[in-house]
């Protein structure tokens, strides 16, 4: 008994060396081949970008090394990202052509995790391959939040006409973050978004993005909507995020509905809001009727801080 | 013969945006890094510097004191970056940038703004 554990171990042992000695191998090569193929993505780019300008699509150095595929996907990736006036239907058949499509596919399947939020990320940053198009639906509820996001991003490349559909069916209430990368992504295709049905939809996914719209383009005259918003109960964080748009927007901070919001943050909140206020340029006499008089004192020093000084110097 | 000088630690954007000038009759140099850029500069004058992408807290004035003495108005200085906020954009036009330009490019566009520029 003894003697199969001994062996055992040392079959273990051997194992964990020759996956640690090929690992180091791989990563070592890896290493070594990087300044030549960040060498190859350069002369590539120029062919790349050559061939579109001429219309008369060329062979890239790329295309005959080692990882060609992924090589060819950063290098079409990064070339989509940094220009436009160009038609993307070359950059689709160079893709096909080379089973960048295909190799993707296989790719997010065969991964985990981030992993697999990156080759989705990638995927979403090309042209729209129609040919596997379909095959991202599933991971749209991937348990990942990386997962999830990247592949609603990958179906919104691909359809950005269906844009608002897609991202009210998420059934998970979006973060900032991710409804910032949809609202990037609806910029990159310049598709124009009308933000009063957003304001006023039903689905939270949609109103965050619709507010995210109202504060990135400084759209004035939502002050309606936005005052529905902080007015419902509904949903206390949409409030609040209803709140810190109204004051981007360096708009009028008066009303019941205003108060009301304020009175049920927390002290904490109240004190975060307060700083934005301050940070906004909002002077004490004209968000007096918000606060208490002990809070009124605080607002009046925190306007006069020289940090407030320092933001609007 | 016109000379431009591409600034871009970025290889690539670098080449995308050699590639779009090419055929200008233009002679274009790049450097990838400060130090060539300084030894570039030394060495001749250019028509028009293209710095491609910029950093945050980065106003280009050093730079742009080096490839432009004080009494000249040449070279002009284009900026291509990523970057939209205001405050940057604005910082990089009172350092002395002539044209801020965003990512994504339209290449004609870029073609156009440079024969403009070296045309003047």
């Amino acid at each position: 008994m003894n003697e199969w554990c001994f062996w055992g171990y040392m079959m273990l042992l051997a194992g964990s060396g020759v996956w640690l000695t090929v690992n180091l191998v791989a990563g070592w090569m890896q290493q070594r081949r990087r300044p030549r193929q960040q060498l190859l993505l350069q002369r590539s780019a120029g062919e790349l970008v050559q061939g579109l300008l001429e219309e008369s699509p060329r062979p890239l150095s790329v295309e005959h090394t080692v990882h060609a595929q992924q090589l060819l996907a950063e290098l079409v990736a990064s070339v989509h990202a940094s220009l436009y006036g160009c038609a993307p239907a070359p950059l689709t058949r160079k893709l096909e052509q080379r089973g960048v499509d295909r190799w993707l596919v296989w790719q997010v399947k065969r991964s985990r995790g981030l992993k697999r939020a990156w080759a989705l990320k990638l995927w979403g940053d090309l042209p729209p391959m129609p040919r596997v198009e379909p095959a991202c639906e599933e991971w749209l509820l991937d348990p990942s939040p990386e997962v999830r996001l990247s592949a609603l991003l990958v179906r919104l490349s691909a359809y950005p006409q269906d844009a608002l559909r897609l991202v009210a069916s998420c059934d998970k209430p979006m973060t900032l973050c991710e409804v910032s990368e949809v609202l990037h992504l609806l910029r990159r295709r310049l598709l124009p978004i009308a933000y009063q049905p957003l304001l006023e939809s039903r689905n939270r996914n949609l109103q965050r993005l619709g507010l995210l719209i109202v504060h990135e383009f400084s759209i004035e005259e939502a002050d309606e909507g936005l005052l529905r918003l902080i007015a419902s109960t509904e949903d206390a964080e949409l409030s609040l995020a209803a709140l810190y748009t109204l004051c981007a927007l360096h708009r009028p901070l008066r009303g019941k509905a205003i108060r009301q919001c304020i009175e049920r943050l927390t002290a904490a909140e109240r004190g975060v809001l307060m700083r934005h206020m301050a940070r906004e340029g909002y002077a004490p006499a004209q968000v007096k009727r918000l606060w208490s008089e002990r809070q009124r004192v605080r607002y009046e020093a925190l306007v006069e801080t020289y940090k407030t000084t320092l933001v609007w110097s | 013969m016109a000379r431009v000088l591409i600034y871009s630690a970025d290889r690539l954007l670098t080449e995308l945006v050699r590639v779009a000038l090419q055929g200008l009759g233009a002679e274009i140099r790049s450097a990838e890094n400060y130090e060539r850029f300084e030894q570039l500069a030394a060495r001749m004058v250019f028509d028009l510097v293209l710095v491609v992408g910029v950093a945050p807290f980065w106003s280009g004035r050093e730079l742009f004191r080096r490839v432009r003495p004080r009494p000249l108005h040449k070279p002009e200085i284009y900026v291509l970056a990523w970057h939209q906020a205001d405050e940057t954009v604005l910082g990089l036009l009172e350092s002395g940038v002539d044209q801020y330009m965003t990512f994504p490019l339209n290449l004609a566009r870029l073609r156009g703004k440079v024969i403009t520029a070296l045309e003047r």
